[in-house]
């Protein structure tokens, strides 16, 4: 099931919120768990198998760890086993075929929705265990519950079992604050990036020859943006969920493309997967405690891995290894360079750097790749009718994810009603009321707006448009 | 006291929603956007395990949510109102409350082109056959569509086609007229009668009567329905309309129409009961020794066969995504001096069938 539908907004939130505020606390999570376990099978009926399969021999295998520390490794050989049969083996086998000409021929498997976000998750509370940062969770309810949670099942943020270890057993609901992020969440998906993601949707159905570069640049930043707006717009929704729930789920997305350089792009964009590699990858290889050479070639892993996360295609290697070089390159000299340089530029630089490794992330097929890198570099510069096309439609959709995507009318707003409190506030009140008083004006402005958008969210998902759901390959 | 206005508006949506969704009546047929609505699924364990089952609900839930209609209309007019925007789904806002489909290079394969071009060709050569490909709306009202116009450019993808009939220019010389649909991609009945015109040397004066005025057409359906409708219009039989229809050999009427589909969301087939394999059209008040003609055609054959059938006695409709037997044989069995091919432009270049032209 997916969030931005009829279905899950106006049947299985009723019921399911229904059921699990009537019952006594104790039978919370089975509520929960069975609406989980039926909202991963709405979309993937089969594979849930698989999902509780695990969840049931990682819940075996971690109570045994704290005596039996091998058992880790196993368990660890078992969930990478399990990633790898699933996500990688026609890739693998491919690249077999390619060198052995063989012609033996290998099933191709569905990839299992959501199996490399709960993969992480249960190798987190593996690791957590083993090192002993958490005692293993005793009741196989509590254990399934934090696994499956429909929140964050099939598209994160990758919730670590000691974030919300205590929540499983005692949590306050946070609904106001939840419904705020879900409903920032559902417009974030529904009208940016489904709308803005239709430009990139007619440039690929072009033959790239004949594109010109100003449409390239436009439909990639297009690109950048639904990319941004889909998977931001998804976790907020989930987090805002985990709050009506009671669960606090770390936050995912911190306006990215505002960063300066590429190490802040990688601490501000999904950062909950990040973090997982940082904490269970980088850190354990040495991090950056073992000198230079060995914090370049773990930076080296982590993005290899970083990259092949996102899908079982040589371009999503190719896009971490593009950021593992630019990160070694600001850490051996460019960012100190770029820092003298002003804020504009750096800002640029980071652009830049984002949009053109979107194109690695987009292609699967290098000739595409190719072929859409060279109408990006040409000289011949012309704004020809379709780029005209594209702006006169889409100029308002722009707008709003530039705003949406930075901090800039955040920051004009703060510098206007500073202007006015400085002033020394109006003649009718004082200065401490202006500024309350403006601050409240604002709050009731955005609340409003955001019920509007709420309301023309369902109008776009009852109006069956565009409406992807891009995770199935993560 | 914590205010809760935001979880309180949404639970009570919602809620009310469902429960309003429980109780509303599904509606089988949605006039707004002439097309059925999906029914509730049957359930079935395969359907389960594979998944349909869950696909079918989400559909039939989307298809009968509460006040559907209303949703569609907020979201058309955020579009048009809020966003400014003059193209819908690929479909052009035009002037005049013109719906006009906007034709992209997403929408053909150049090497399909080319090769139904050489078709074609091939074809033209070998019959002698007229060729006439008529344009696409976005084609020929273009002082209509809202700048920056970006599309095809079907003249010029075409201009290796041999055609002998230059409808292009004959519509655009009309272009202010209603030559074509507000709602619907094909010509209307004036539009085909300037060709009927051009190609008859002694064509009957235009005498047509409207037969429905609330023609609702396949762009309109496209975008979910709209406040705009056509009528259509039949031509006014000159010769004492005794006609004798059949349809695949088989079915034999007395009427180049087909009322019955006028209550149907596919009204275009009122002409000529709409797609078949072969049509036989004989005139019954011409004499036996008037010409015949076989129209290798698609669906905008369909007026201007109605037209074309006051002057000749016999009028052969090809539909080449019916029809499997060979054209040449046909041509020669009934021994048919005169071959049309009949096209509109956008069909031509997406047709997979044209290979059968040689047969």
């Amino acid at each position: 099931m997916i969030f931005s539908s009829i279905t899950f907004l106006f049947y299985f939130l009723p019921i399911m919120f229904f059921l699990y505020y009537i019952v006594p606390f104790k039978y919370k999570n089975i509520i929960l768990l069975l609406s989980s376990l039926f909202f991963y099978a709405w979309g993937e009926p089969k594979y849930v198998l698989l999902l509780l399969f695990s969840v049931w021999i990682n819940f075996v295998i971690g109570k045994q760890i704290p005596k039996h520390r091998f058992l880790l490794y196993i368990s660890l050989f078992l969930n990478i086993g399990l990633l790898v049969l699933f996500k990688y083996s026609t890739m693998l086998f491919h690249v077999y075929q390619t060198f052995s000409h063989s012609t033996l021929s290998f099933p191709e498997l569905a990839l299992p929705l959501g199996i490399s976000f709960y993969t992480f998750q249960i190798m987190s509370y593996m690791i957590d265990v083993y090192r002993g940062t958490c005692a293993p969770q005793k009741s196989f309810l509590h254990f399934a519950t934090y696994v499956t949670l429909f929140p964050q099942l099939i598209a994160g943020p990758i919730v670590r079992y000691t974030d919300v270890r205590e929540e499983l057993i005692s949590r306050t609901p946070e609904y106001e604050k939840g419904i705020y992020f879900f409903l920032i969440g559902l417009s974030q998906k529904v009208l940016l990036a489904n709308n803005i993601g239709l430009i990139w949707k007619e440039t690929l159905s072009y033959p790239f020859s004949s594109i010109s570069t100003p449409t390239a640049w436009l439909s990639l930043l297009a690109y950048a943006f639904q990319i941004y707006f889909d998977f931001c717009g998804y976790s907020n929704m989930a987090i805002g969920l985990g709050h009506v729930l009671g669960f606090h789920f770390p936050v995912n997305f911190n306006k990215p493309y505002m960063s300066k350089s590429i190490t802040e792009f990688w601490s501000r964009w999904h950062i909950s997967l990040s973090s997982w590699f940082k904490e269970y990858v980088y850190i354990p290889l040495g991090g950056n405690r073992k000198g230079l050479l060995r914090q370049l070639i773990n930076i080296l892993i982590v993005w290899s891995l970083t990259g092949i996360w996102h899908g079982a295609s040589f371009n999503f290697l190719l896009w971490g290894l593009y950021f593992a070089f630019l990160l070694v390159l600001e850490k051996l000299f460019l960012k100190e360079f770029l820092e003298k340089l002003p804020r504009i530029m750096q800002h640029l630089y980071a652009l830049f750097t984002i949009l053109t490794g979107w194109v690695l992330f987009a292609f699967d097929s290098t000739s595409d790749l190719i072929s859409f890198y060279h109408r990006l570099f040409q000289t011949n510069i012309s704004f020809d009718s379709h780029f005209l096309y594209l702006i006169r439609n889409n100029w308002l959709i722009f707008i709003l994810c530039i705003i949406i995507s930075s901090n800039l009318v955040e920051n004009l707003i703060d510098r206007v009603v500073h202007f006015f409190h400085n002033k020394g506030g109006s003649r009718f009140m004082s200065n401490e009321n202006t500024l309350i008083f403006s601050r409240n004006l604002l709050q009731a402005v955005k609340h409003i707006l955001l019920l509007l958008c709420f309301l023309l969210s369902v109008a776009y998902i009852v109006d069956d448009s565009y409406n992807p759901f891009l995770y199935f390959r993560f | 006291m914590k205010k809760n206005y935001f979880f309180i508006f949404f639970s009570l949506f919602i809620t009310c929603f469902f429960v309003a969704g429980i109780f509303a009546k599904d509606r089988s047929f949605s006039a707004y956007e002439n097309r059925y609505l999906a029914s509730y699924p049957s359930f079935s364990i395969a359907g389960c395990m594979d998944g349909s089952y869950m696909e079918a609900m989400d559909t039939y839930l989307n298809d009968q949510f509460v006040l559907r209609d209303s949703w569609i209309r907020l979201k058309a007019n955020t579009e048009k109102e809020l966003l400014g925007r003059k193209v819908i789904k690929d479909v052009y806002l035009a002037d005049k409350d013109y719906l006009i489909n906007r034709y992209t290079e997403a929408n053909i394969d150049r090497a399909l082109v080319a090769q139904n071009i050489l078709y074609l060709n091939e074809f033209q050569e070998k019959y002698a056959a007229e060729v006439m490909l008529v344009p696409t709306a976005g084609e020929i009202l273009t002082k209509y569509l809202p700048s920056p116009v970006d599309q095809l450019d079907i003249p010029s993808l075409l201009s290796d086609a041999h055609t002998t009939i230059p409808a292009f220019e004959l519509l655009k010389e009309h272009d202010t007229e209603p030559v074509y649909y507000k709602t619907d991609h094909h010509w209307t009945l004036l539009g085909a009668y300037y060709l009927y015109q051009s190609f008859v040397p002694d064509a009957y004066p235009y005498a047509a009567t409207d037969i429905c005025t609330d023609f609702q057409g396949t762009i309109s359906k496209k975008l979910g329905g709209s406040r705009i409708f056509d009528s259509m219009a039949q031509f006014q039989s000159p010769t004492g309309n005794h006609f004798q229809v059949t349809y695949d050999n088989t079915t034999v009427t007395d009427s180049l129409y087909a009322p019955a589909y006028l209550d149907t969301t596919d009204q275009y087939s009122y002409y000529l009961d709409g797609n078949h394999a072969i049509t036989k059209i004989e005139n019954l008040s011409l004499a036996d020794t008037a010409p015949s003609i076989l129209i290798v055609k698609d669906s905008f054959a369909n007026t201007f066969a109605t037209m074309l059938c006051e002057n000749y006695k016999t009028v052969y409709l090809i539909d080449l995504r019916y029809y499997n037997q060979s054209l040449a044989d046909f041509i020669a069995t009934e021994n048919i001096p005169e071959v049309l091919f009949l096209y509109n432009t956008m069909n031509f270049m997406q047709d997979k069938n044209l290979l059968k032209l040689l047969r």
